[in-house]
C-alpha cells in the first residue's frame, strides 16, 4: 500500500464515518406562524345559524404574527372526521364540495408582511330546500412555499391554520351512528385494531365506549376505554384500538360499544371477526440469490457509506500482503545470509 | 372576495395577549403550530428493511380572541400529517409510503408561556389518535374550549420505516402542520 493509498483511505474513512454517525437537521427553527380570526364575532370560528336560501355576508383577518415576510395562501376546504374523530381540513388542491360550495371564498395569494393581516370579506348562502341539521366547512391559511428541509431524509413543512364555518340549519335533529368493518394494521412495530364508524344523522356526535380483543375462544386479550372526538354529521371515519405490541397472526374478533352522551344514540358490534396475516416479506427484501442481485450498482453515496466494510477489507488485504511481502524478504535474506556465512562444518572444524 | 386595505394594528388587543406574546400587531387569535428539530439518523445503504427512529418538537401558540383587555378561547386542535418520500436521486429508486412515517409516542406538553396547563382541559395529549401512521392526519395536541392560551411545546416520538434496498438519493416529504379550532 503506498502513502498516497493510505491518505485516499484515510479520507474516505473520515467521510463515511461522518455520514453514519451525523444527525441530519432538517427543519427550520420556527415554521410559518399564519392565523385566521372571524372578525366582528365571538370566538375563534364562525358559528351560524341559518335557514335555507339565506345569506350572510362575513370577514375574516387572515394576519402573520411571524418575523418575516411570507407568501400566504387561504382558501375554503371541506371538513372530514379524522381518525378517531376531530376536525380535519382537506388540503389544498383537493376539491370542494358540499358545505364548502355554500361560501364564496375563492382560493387567494397574498404577502404578508411581519406582524401584519389583511380582512378578507366573503358570503355564505345556504341552498333553497338544504334540510335540517348541522353543517360545516373549513378556512385555512398556509405558506405557500414548503420550509426546506435538508438532508438526505428530508421533511419539508407547512403550516396551516384553520378555522370552521359551523351552519346550523334549524330543523328536527335525527342522530345517527353506525359502524362498519373492523380491520387491523401494523403502524409503529404495534398492532392497531380499526373500526369503520359512520355518521349518517345531521348531528355532530362525540361518541365514547369501550373495546374488547378476544382470542377464537371468547377469551379476553385485551380491553381499553375509547373516547372519540367529533363524528361531524354525513362523514364516517376510522377508530383505532392501538395494542401495545404485535398481534401473532391468527384469527380473532373485537367488540366495541359507543355512545354519544348528548344525544344519546348508541351504536355496538359483538365478537366481530379479523385475521392478522404473517407479515408480508419485504418488497425491497429480494434474498441473497444471483437472479434476485440488485439491477443496478450502489452509487458513490451507498459506496461511502459502506466505506467501514470495504475499509475492513482493504486493511485486511493489505495486512495480508505486507505479511506476504515480509516473509518473503525474511526468506531472501536468509538465503543471501546464508550464502554469504561459511560452511557450518567448518565452524566445527575451527572449534574442533 | 374584497381585500381591504392592509391593517398594521387594530385596537382591540387584549394587554394579555400583548404581554403574553410580544404584542402582535393583527388583532385576531393567533393560532399558529409548527414543527422543528426534526432528526433522523442518516442512512446507509441496506439490502434489509430497517426502522429508524427520531423526533421532533412541537410548538403550539394561541393568543385567544381578545377584546378590550379581555382575552377568551375556544380550544383548539393540532394535527401533523405526512406525504410520501419522494425519490430523487440517479438511482432509480422509488418512494418511501407516507404510511412507513409515524408517531410512536406524543409526549406531554410544557408551557412556555400563558395559560398553566390543566389536567381537566390542556393542553393534554389527545386519549386517542396521537400515534400511528402519517398517511392519515393524527392529532397529538389539543386544548379544551377556555384551556391553552398560550405557547406549549410538545415532543413527539417518530420512526421512518425505510425499505430494503432503498436506493441512494435523497427522500422528501412535506409535513403539513395543522391548527384547527372548531366543533
Amino acid at each position: 500500500m503506498t502513502r498516497r493509498t493510505r491518505t485516499r483511505l484515510g479520507a474516505s474513512a473520515l467521510v463515511a464515518a461522518m455520514s453514519l454517525t451525523a444527525t441530519l437537521p432538517v427543519l427550520a427553527a420556527d415554521g410559518a406562524r399564519l392565523g385566521l380570526t372571524p372578525v366582528g364575532q365571538d370566538g375563534t370560528y364562525f358559528e351560524l345559524t341559518l335557514e335555507p336560501g339565506e345569506t350572510r355576508g362575513l370577514e375574516v383577518e387572515a394576519a402573520n404574527f411571524g418575523d418575516a415576510d411570507v407568501l400566504a395562501r387561504t382558501y375554503a376546504a371541506d371538513v372530514y372526521t379524522i381518525v378517531n374523530g376531530g376536525f380535519g381540513a382537506d388540503l389544498f388542491g383537493e376539491e370542494p364540495t358540499g358545505t364548502t360550495t355554500w361560501l364564496s371564498y375563492p382560493t387567494e395569494e397574498m404577502t404578508l408582511g411581519r406582524r401584519d393581516a389583511q380582512i378578507i370579506s366573503f358570503e355564505v348562502r345556504v341552498p333553497d330546500g338544504t334540510p335540517p341539521g348541522e353543517y360545516v366547512a373549513a378556512l385555512v391559511i398556509e405558506n405557500v412555499e414548503p420550509i426546506r428541509g435538508s438532508g438526505s431524509v428530508a421533511v419539508d413543512q407547512v403550516n396551516r391554520s384553520a378555522i370552521a364555518v359551523a351552519i346550523d340549519v334549524p330543523g328536527p335533529r335525527r342522530p345517527a351512528l353506525r359502524m362498519g368493518a373492523v380491520g387491523h394494521h401494523v403502524a409503529g412495530e404495534r398492532s392497531v385494531v380499526t373500526f369503520e364508524i359512520e355518521n349518517p344523522g345531521n348531528v355532530h356526535l362525540k361518541p365514547a365506549g369501550s373495546f374488547r380483543l378476544l382470542d377464537p375462544g371468547r377469551s379476553e386479550l385485551s380491553s381499553a376505554e375509547l373516547a372519540m372526538d367529533s363524528v361531524y354529521a354525513g362523514t364516517s371515519t376510522v377508530l383505532e384500538a392501538p395494542l401495545a405490541d404485535l398481534l401473532p397472526a391468527g384469527d380473532y374478533c373485537a367488540e366495541l360499544r359507543l355512545s354519544d352522551p348528548e344525544t344519546g344514540v348508541t351504536a355496538a358490534i359483538e365478537c366481530r371477526p379479523f385475521s392478522v396475516t404473517p407479515p408480508a416479506a419485504d418488497p425491497g427484501d429480494r434474498g441473497s440469490g444471483s437472479r434476485n442481485l440488485p439491477l443496478r450498482l450502489p452509487s458513490t453515496d451507498a459506496l461511502l457509506a459502506a466505506a467501514p466494510v470495504s475499509l475492513l477489507v482493504a486493511l485486511g488485504f493489505g495486512l495480508l500482503a505486507a505479511a506476504l511481502i515480509l516473509a518473503a524478504r525474511r526468506r531472501r535474506r536468509e538465503r543471501d545470509r546464508g550464502r554469504r556465512a561459511p560452511p557450518a562444518a567448518g565452524h566445527d572444524r575451527i572449534g574442533s | 372576495m374584497t381585500l381591504l386595505p392592509r391593517r398594521s394594528a387594530r385596537l382591540a388587543v387584549g394587554l394579555g395577549a400583548l404581554v403574553a406574546l410580544g404584542a402582535p400587531l393583527p388583532a385576531g387569535a393567533a393560532l399558529s403550530a409548527s414543527v422543528a428539530d426534526l432528526t433522523l439518523p442518516a442512512l446507509a445503504y441496506s439490502h434489509q428493511p430497517r426502522t429508524v427512529t427520531g423526533s421532533l418538537t412541537l410548538t403550539a401558540r394561541d393568543t385567544g380572541s381578545c377584546l378590550l383587555l379581555v382575552c377568551s378561547n375556544d380550544g383548539w386542535h393540532v394535527t401533523i400529517q405526512s406525504s410520501s418520500f419522494a425519490y430523487s436521486g440517479t438511482n432509480g429508486g422509488s418512494a418511501i409510503p407516507a404510511a412507513n412515517f409515524a408517531v410512536i409516542q406524543a409526549n406531554a406538553p410544557t408551557r412556555i408561556s400563558g395559560d398553566a396547563i390543566s389536567a381537566q382541559g390542556g393542553p393534554r395529549v389527545p386519549a386517542n389518535n396521537s400515534t400511528g401512521s402519517l398517511d392519515v392526519a393524527r392529532e397529538t395536541l389539543e386544548a379544551a374550549d377556555g384551556y391553552g392560551m398560550g405557547e406549549y411545546r410538545q415532543v413527539l416520538d417518530v420512526s421512518l420505516a425505510v425499505p430494503g434496498q432503498a436506493r441512494a438519493g435523497t427522500y422528501r416529504a412535506t409535513l403539513t402542520v395543522t391548527i384547527s379550532a372548531g366543533p
